[in-house]
């Protein structure tokens, strides 16, 4: 018995939230994905360019789409309703699959458990429709319709789904709810044949022969004459444990025996399960309940008892105790196979110039979700020239190519952690100040590092200031643009400050003012 | 860094009292899609501010000289010609050069370049190599724009200084881009290298930088993408464009400011100095030109009139034999002369109109067949010295053979002396909603609702109450942004068409005087200048347009002649009172010129019995004799109830043909020559005025002189100010009698053909198209009203056109023709159960053709032409199968054809299969499993093949499902109409039929409903919309009063079926329903979509 939980509203959910008050949008590549109820109702509607949307609603936010973002709130509720079924898949890109059959009895039947699930998923403020079933493809087809056609399938007294009511509403649903090609939704549509019903009238071998065999598959496992086999979701090991004193412990030194005792668990715990990790996260509560923790990072992940203690202990000496220390926990978030730890990420034996070897390894390292690229966009404006994505711009081989052409072409890579998205960030510095018979079209003056926001310049008659006295030493390159939103009219130049160091300025024509945007290394 | 130039608007190093500057670099927006202003704006905002000359410079283009230098004319601006190109050097389009004509041969030059990139390249595109500048382009002044690259520069200045020794600049720009320092410098240094001058220039794309949104727009559209995914290949500011001369004495040192001006001096030349060469090959080298013509008219005179030329009609023709030399037009006459001939050698029915046909030569020449003794001809409508431009010739050919007709030109004069104008296809309402909407990233679903919201008589300011109508907000910035864009895009050009006929024919190469290119249709040529560019230098230019119904009726004639007598137009008998009693009927669905809502509204009232009344009736259902209030009291007077009087006896004359109502264009001009002492060229002054009024009021100029004039000749002022109404009244809508004349033949030809040889003229009709007012779903619907049957479109039966097929009804088999094996055809006038197909009307023996006569009758086959998706090739391939032997399964049908999948696919959507499946699904079904290898030998293996059908049997689809898809899958249905689909609804339940209007008193309050099939506001209606729906019985006239209009606009606007509550207004049997309330039902059938045609 398959419950499907589809979170309609996942990308934009785990990016903003609940909004009632404002009209808000998730984009991507210049269209929308999903929207909130707000905007919904002043004519925003998925799938619309975001142009449209702005021109249906001029109040509207329009966010960029974050994928990896919306995986880890897959996975985030997938661990809240891993204690209802071990049994979990998920169903890319925004279901959830629960084997929930086995767990009616531990939770007292269909009702309370779906009720529990309710709740766990409302605690979370997402948005999810219900599909159950006997298969995992149709639990999946009946999250499209309303819970309380499949509900009824279920026979409580029996604890098991009435097959011919099952067939029947399988029969009854029009073939372009499937999750086929659309290519093959016409081309069934054109023999006149509107439902499930009408395709399971025919034999298998006809289906096959003008349809193929996917779409034959298909209906085996929806029907559950085909086995559906399906990966399980696995919760990430980690290691979390602690001691709690009778004994209160009030010397420093003395909370090192307890810590040793940890890191021995975990040292079991890490051969045991061949996991390794870069990270031993300590919390510690004293008698007042005050509580307190501190991370000990290290600089590569061997399983090496001394050193994790000896980096713990000389971390505990610059940690403020406020009172006797009563309780500890160890715990080592972001466990990762051993065997990778083996050799050392920045190998020198490895082809280090190979970026994609680099980011595969980064990620086997890491997780999909902490290894970003950064992009650089084809935009004018500097603050939007580029952009983080979870995943290898489709046209980064071009990138690439042309890229190694060019010789002098910029990075379109960096590495960088999730929580540490510099958009300051800026590929490369490109000199154009000299013409060295090898220029390009697009290459610009543009400095290295970019201020995430620029920063406004105090101005005198005489002189700019910032930080100290500036001036201008280039002619100014004029930027008009981005009228269709937010105009943007700028006259940039490139200012050296008394210190010697090279800005980048610009004079805002709208808002009449000087600000400092980059720094020139 | 230092500073090479102050960028200070203090800086005083010269003033602009001595500072003269010319523009050297301009593109107007006829670099379609690249430059945003007009060449009338980009010349008069350089007069404004102070520019001595400005050059214009489109892409590979002269498109839009002529324009500019009339406007340059006007603002005594120095225009210079010139050209920008993108030359293949090192690499494809690498090198930059602007091109300027100092002299005429300059400008051959450049002209001849063009042509040639152009000609080599695809429509819209060009290629320059770089050695073409080599030996091709002596005389022009080249300005050479830098790359990036120092080395390519090197190697291009190379190349350049030697081939442009003391014409060569460096072009340098200043445009506030983060490089301008370094290319400076870099500028400076290839000069000294090179010993070249430096001149600047500015890359001008705008005449203002409030144009850079409409820039970008415009780069958007040309790349097919949204400005916002544009990014960096947007302009990054709007410094291109024309920069006042302080701000360029800030941006420039003073000599290369200077620089522009040494070259303007060079160039000379002016579009004042191209002048027209007639092809001199019309004429026999032993005569003179006027001989020639003079021996030809002579020749078609004695044809034309065998028992002798009258003696008016002898003068007529010298007067216009002496106005021919003296103007020297020989040339062109003969040149029509000569195509008419060819025309009619090939048998290719054709016939000249427009003021041609006022004209004894052209009759005499064959051109024309009005006669002008039988109708009054004004000459000066013809040629008039005052206007000294050539007449204007339009001859019709028939459209199908046309290309014919212009194939023999081009070989005639070669391409090199032969093109067709141009029409500059410019952005109307629709296309700049369109493009600009998708240039902002708007939906195109958003953008099409928003394009069907606008009627088409819409002013485009109504554009931002429409937005609501759409969802849009219009208050926020998208929305402004994009009703600023469509203002701002209307009218601007998008690229050149081929114009409908015109032809420039030249003596010399016609690259020569105006570059040529290539026409998106293969083996066609244009000129890169419209109809008012030539009209603006006076150029020559021969109109060879295309006519459907000349294609009807050669067809048609084809048909008759393989079972009557009736084989050529002379057969067809003249003033055939049956013929008339038809279209007093106002039966003319598919008439020429006669087919319209208001001329079948009219034919009752007017009730035509002879020739003359039919081209009346042709003239008075024009918006001119409509708004000069002159249909009534014509009426009233024909049918005696007014009484007739004339003010003088010189006014009888005139008016007395049209009981004393204008109604042709020619009586106005007349009655300004008899009545207010106008002279013929004056009059004719009157006409062109009438024709622009509402545009520029010219027409008021002559109303003082008429009015004046009319009173000196003692008529009363009342008179004088009624007569002068009535010309504002026909202004460019009234219609000139040899006009309708010409017109009025091909109307009687075609409504003699409909009238007795009904079958004949629906096919010839049906393939035919496009034409006309009705689509092939009203004709056949028209045919089925009059008693004909229509069979399906079979693959047993169908040829690629419509066809004539021969049904007997007796019990004796005729001959070897096939069974009917089709039991699904539905036909709506029951034939009897004894039917026998003899065949198609091809195949006719001649003891059918006996038998055709006495007991068979012809019946309309459907072709596969009507099969969306499907080809004339694999038409040809199926008949040609079928003639070996006919289909045995599908599979069959598909190997031996050789249909590919489109193909096939289409056949069984449009269920032109059914004897080999039962239905369309079924068909659908069996195709699907139709294997894709041939099988070798498959001509000796079909009757092995094996049947496709399984067993499976699939529902069939539902009359709704089947009318649907012949709708879709061909555009009509044999089966049950919409409506009679849905006369169960409870929304179409009170409705009643077409067919029953006619019993329904003035006044009754009525309900009805059908599908919107056309749409018509006339300008002169007063807003008054005329809607024709149809349902299964027939077509209802609604009037919409405009109040009415606007309230129901949505529903009129959008939707595809209507109901209509409203009154009876009825004229003895014209009916009318004016509607009071409108409701859209298409959701009852929300898959039908069925276009209506719309009419202004």
């Amino acid at each position: 018995m398959w419950l499907c939980v589809r979170f309609a509203l996942l990308p934009l959910e785990s990016l903003w939230g609940h909004s009632e008050t404002t009209p808000v949008a998730v984009g991507e590549q210049q269209r929308l994905v999903c929207c909130n109820a707000m905007a919904y109702q002043k004519g925003v509607r998925p799938g619309q360019s975001v142009a449209t949307a702005y021109a249906v609603a001029d109040s509207l936010q329009v966010v960029e789409r974050r994928e990896h973002l919306e995986q880890q709130q897959l996975k985030k509720m997938a661990l809240q309703l891993y204690p209802f079924s071990p049994v979990l898949t998920l169903w890319q890109p925004d279901k959830l699959l629960v084997e929930i059959g086995r767990s009616l009895t531990l939770f007292h039947g269909l009702d309370p458990l779906l009720s529990r699930i309710r709740s766990a998923v409302a605690q979370h403020h997402m948005t999810a429709c219900f599909g159950l079933g006997p298969t995992p493809k149709a639990a999946e087809l009946f999250s499209y319709l309303s819970l309380s056609e499949s509900y009824p399938l279920w026979n409580t007294e029996q604890q098991a789904f009435d097959n011919k009511a099952f067939l029947a509403l399988v029969d009854l649903i029009a073939i372009n709810l499937l999750p086929l090609p659309e290519k093959l939704i016409d081309k069934i549509s054109a023999t006149g044949i509107k439902t499930i019903g009408g395709l399971r009238v025919l034999s298998t071998a006809a289906l096959n022969k003008r349809f193929g065999r996917e779409l034959v598959l298909y209906l085996q496992q929806l029907t559950g004459e085909h086995p559906d086999v399906q990966t399980c979701f696995q919760p990430q090991i980690e290691f979390t444990q602690s001691l709690e004193f009778i004994d209160v412990i009030h010397q420093r030194e003395a909370l090192l025996f307890p810590m040793r005792r940890l890191l021995e668990d975990l040292i079991y715990f890490l051969r045991l399960y061949q996991k390794s990790g870069q990270l031993l996260r300590w919390k510690l509560r004293d008698s007042y309940q005050v509580a307190s923790q501190f991370d000990v990072h290290l600089s590569d992940a061997q399983v090496d008892f001394n050193r994790f203690l000896e980096l713990t202990r000389l971390q505990l000496d610059s940690v403020n105790l406020t009172g006797p220390i009563e309780w500890l926990e160890l715990s080592m978030p972001r466990l990762v196979d051993a065997d990778i730890q083996e050799q050392s990420l920045f190998s020198r034996s490895e082809p280090f110039n190979d970026e994609l070897h680099f980011v595969s390894k980064i990620k086997a390292r890491l997780g999909y979700s902490s290894c970003l690229w950064l992009v650089q966009k084809n935009e004018v404006i500097p603050e939007l020239s580029c952009s983080l994505l979870s995943d290898q711009p489709s046209d980064y081989s071009k990138q690439r190519q042309s890229q190694v052409q060019s010789r002098r072409g910029s990075r379109s890579l960096n590495v960088s952690s999730s929580t540490q998205q510099k958009q300051s960030l800026q590929a490369s510095e490109q000199n154009t100040m000299m013409l060295d018979g090898d220029l390009l079209p697009q290459q610009k003056i543009r400095p290295s590092w970019l201020l995430p926001v620029p920063q406004a310049i105090g101005r005198t008659p005489e002189r700019l200031n910032w930080q100290g006295k500036l001036r201008l030493v280039s002619q100014p390159e004029r930027l008009f643009h981005h009228w269709w939103k937010k105009p943007v009219s700028r006259d940039y130049y490139v200012a050296q400050h008394e210190s010697g160091i090279f800005y980048w300025v610009f004079y805002d024509q709208l808002k009449q003012g000087w600000f400092v945007q980059g720094v020139f290394s | 860094m230092t500073r090479l130039w102050s960028d200070s608007s203090n800086d005083t190093r010269f003033t602009a009292d001595f500072f003269d500057y010319a523009e050297l670099f301009v593109r107007s927006n006829f670099s379609f899609l690249t430059g945003a202003s007009h060449p009338e704006e980009l010349v008069n905002e350089a007069a404004v501010l102070g520019y001595r000359a400005m050059a214009i410079a489109d892409e590979c283009s002269f498109s839009g000289a002529v324009r500019a230098h009339v406007a340059a004319k006007e603002q005594s601006l120095k225009l210079i010609v010139g050209s920008f190109f993108r030359v293949d050097f090192a690499f494809e389009r690498d090198m930059n050069l602007i091109l300027l004509c100092p002299c005429r041969e300059a400008y051959a030059q450049v002209s001849s370049l063009i042509t040639l990139a152009r000609r080599r390249s695809e429509k819209g595109q060009y290629k320059v190599l770089a050695k073409d500048l080599d030996g091709l382009l002596e005389r022009p002044l080249v300005i050479w724009l830098p790359t990036r690259k120092t080395q390519v520069n090197n190697k291009q200045l190379t190349f350049l200084s030697k081939l442009f020794k003391h014409r060569l600049w460096i072009g340098f720009h200043r445009l506030l881009q983060h490089d301008d320092y370094a290319h400076y410098e870099h500028c400076l240094a290839l000069a000294k290298q090179f010993e070249l001058p430096m001149v600047a220039q500015n890359k001008v794309v705008m005449h203002q930088v409030e144009r850079l949104p409409l820039q970008h727009c415009l780069t958007a559209i040309k790349h097919n993408k949204s400005v916002q995914s544009l990014g960096c290949d947007l302009l990054a500011n709007g410094e291109q464009h024309l920069r006042s001369l302080e701000r360029l004495q800030q941006l420039y040192p003073e000599a290369l400011l200077q620089e522009t001006m040494k070259i303007a001096k060079r160039c000379d030349f002016s579009l004042d100095e191209l002048r027209y060469d007639y092809p001199d090959e019309v004429v026999p080298g032993n005569t003179s030109p006027i001989a020639y013509l003079r021996s030809l008219c002579e020749r078609g005179a004695q044809q034309r009139w065998p028992q002798g030329v009258s003696e008016k009609t002898k003068k007529t023709l010298e007067k216009e034999l002496n106005m021919i030399a003296e103007m020297r037009y020989e040339h062109y006459f003969l040149t029509v002369y000569d195509i008419v001939a060819f025309a009619r050698e090939q048998g290719i029915l054709c016939q000249g109109r427009g003021s041609a046909a006022n004209s004894v030569v052209c009759y005499c020449l064959m051109i024309t067949e009005v006669d002008p003794e039988q109708s009054e001809l004004l000459f000066e409508r013809f040629i008039s010295k005052e206007r000294n431009e050539p007449p204007d010739i339009d001859v019709d050919f028939e459209h199908q053979r046309r290309e014919e007709v212009i194939q023999y030109i081009y070989k005639k004069y070669t391409r090199e002396r032969a093109a067709l104008a141009a029409t500059v296809i410019t952005y109307k309402m629709k296309s700049a909603i369109r493009d600009v909407g998708k240039a902002l990233g708007i939906d195109l679903a958003v953008v099409d609702h928003l394009s069907r919201s606008l009627a088409w008589w819409d002013k485009p300011d109504r554009l931002q109450e429409y937005f609501k109508s759409t969802h849009l907000d219009a208050q926020g910035l998208v929305a402004q942004h994009y009703y600023q864009l469509v203002m701002s895009i209307l009218g601007f050009p998008r690229h050149l068409s081929q114009h409908v006929g015109g032809f420039v024919i030249t003596n010399q190469p016609i690259a020569q005087l105006v570059p040529v290119e290539n026409a998106s249709m293969p083996d066609r040529t244009v000129i890169q200048w419209d109809k008012y560019d030539i009209e603006a230098l006076g150029l020559l230019k021969v109109d060879v347009l295309a006519l459907g119904m000349l294609t009807m009726i050669r067809k048609c004639l084809q048909l008759t002649a393989q079972y009557s007598e009736i084989s050529s137009l002379p057969d067809i008998p003249k003033e055939d009172p049956l013929t008339y009693q038809m279209l007093t009927r106002g039966d003319s669905v598919g008439v020429f010129q006669v087919e319209s809502r208001a001329q079948m509204s009219m034919l009752p009232r007017l009730k035509p019995q002879s020739f003359y009344d039919l081209v009346i009736e042709i003239a008075i259902v024009r918006p001119g004799p409509i708004q000069g209030d002159m249909v009534h009291p014509y009426l009233r007077r024909r049918e005696g109830q007014e009484t007739i009087d004339y003010p003088s006896e010189a006014i009888k004359q005139v008016l007395d043909r049209t009981l004393g109502v204008p109604i042709f264009q020619e009586q106005v001009i007349q009655l300004a020559m008899v009545a207010a002492n106008f002279s013929g060229g004056e009059a004719d002054q009157l006409r062109r005025a009438m024709a622009t009024w509402g545009r520029n009021g010219d027409l008021y100029k002559f109303r003082d002189k008429l009015i004046a004039g009319m009173l000196a000749n003692g008529y009363e002022q009342p008179y004088a100010e009624r007569v002068f109404e009535q010309m504002k009244g026909f202004g460019s809508y009234g219609f000139p009698e040899s006009h309708s004349a010409s017109f009025a033949i091909l109307a009687y030809y075609s409504a003699w053909l409909k009238r007795h040889h009904s079958a004949a003229f629906y096919v010839a009709l049906l393939n035919s198209q496009p034409m006309g007012f009705y689509s092939p779903s009203q004709l056949i619907q028209d045919a089925q009203r009059h008693g004909i049957n229509v069979a399906p479109i079979d693959v047993d039966y169908s040829f690629w056109e419509t066809h004539l097929e021969v049904t007997r009804f007796d019990e004796k088999p005729l001959g070897d023709k096939q069974q009917d094996n089709n039991q699904s055809i539905k036909e709506p006038i029951k034939a009897p159960d004894t039917k026998q197909r003899i065949g198609s009307l091809e195949l006719l023996s001649e003891a059918d053709k006996q038998l055709l006569f006495n007991k068979a009758t012809l019946t309309i086959r459907l072709g596969l032409h009507l099969v969306k998706g499907f080809n004339s090739d694999a038409a040809y391939r199926l008949v040609e199968a079928r003639k070996k032997q006919s289909f045995n399964n599908l599979q069959d049908l598909v190997q031996r054809t050789e249909l590919n999948k489109q193909e096939r696919e289409a056949l069984t959507k449009a269920n032109a299969i059914p004897r080999l499946a039962r239905h369309r699904y079924q068909a659908q079904w069996q195709v699907l499993a139709v294997e894709e290898s041939r099988p070798l030998f498959h001509d000796y293996e079909s009757q092995s093949l094996e049947p496709l059908d399984d067993g499976t049997q699939l529902a069939p689809p539902s009359d709704m499902e089947t009318m649907l898809m012949d709708y879709q899958t061909t555009g009509l249905t044999l089966n049950e109409h919409p409506l009679a689909l849905l006369r169960t609804s409870p929304a179409v339940k009170p409705c009643k039929r077409a067919n029953e209007l006619r019993h329904m008193h003035q006044g009754q309050f009525i309900q009805v409903a059908g599908v919107v099939t056309c749409r018509q506001r006339p300008g002169t209606a007063a807003g008054v919309l005329f809607l024709t729906l149809e349902d299964e019985t027939g077509n209802m006239n609604i009037i919409v009063w405009r109040h009415t209009v606007e309230k129901f606009r949505k529903a009129i606007m959008g939707s595809r079926l209507l109901k209509i509550k409203g009154t009876i207004e009825r004229e003895r049997k014209v009916v009318h329903v004016v509607a009071g309330y409108i409701e859209d039902i298409s959701e009852q059938v929300p898959q039908f979509r069925r276009v209506s045609r719309d009419f202004h």
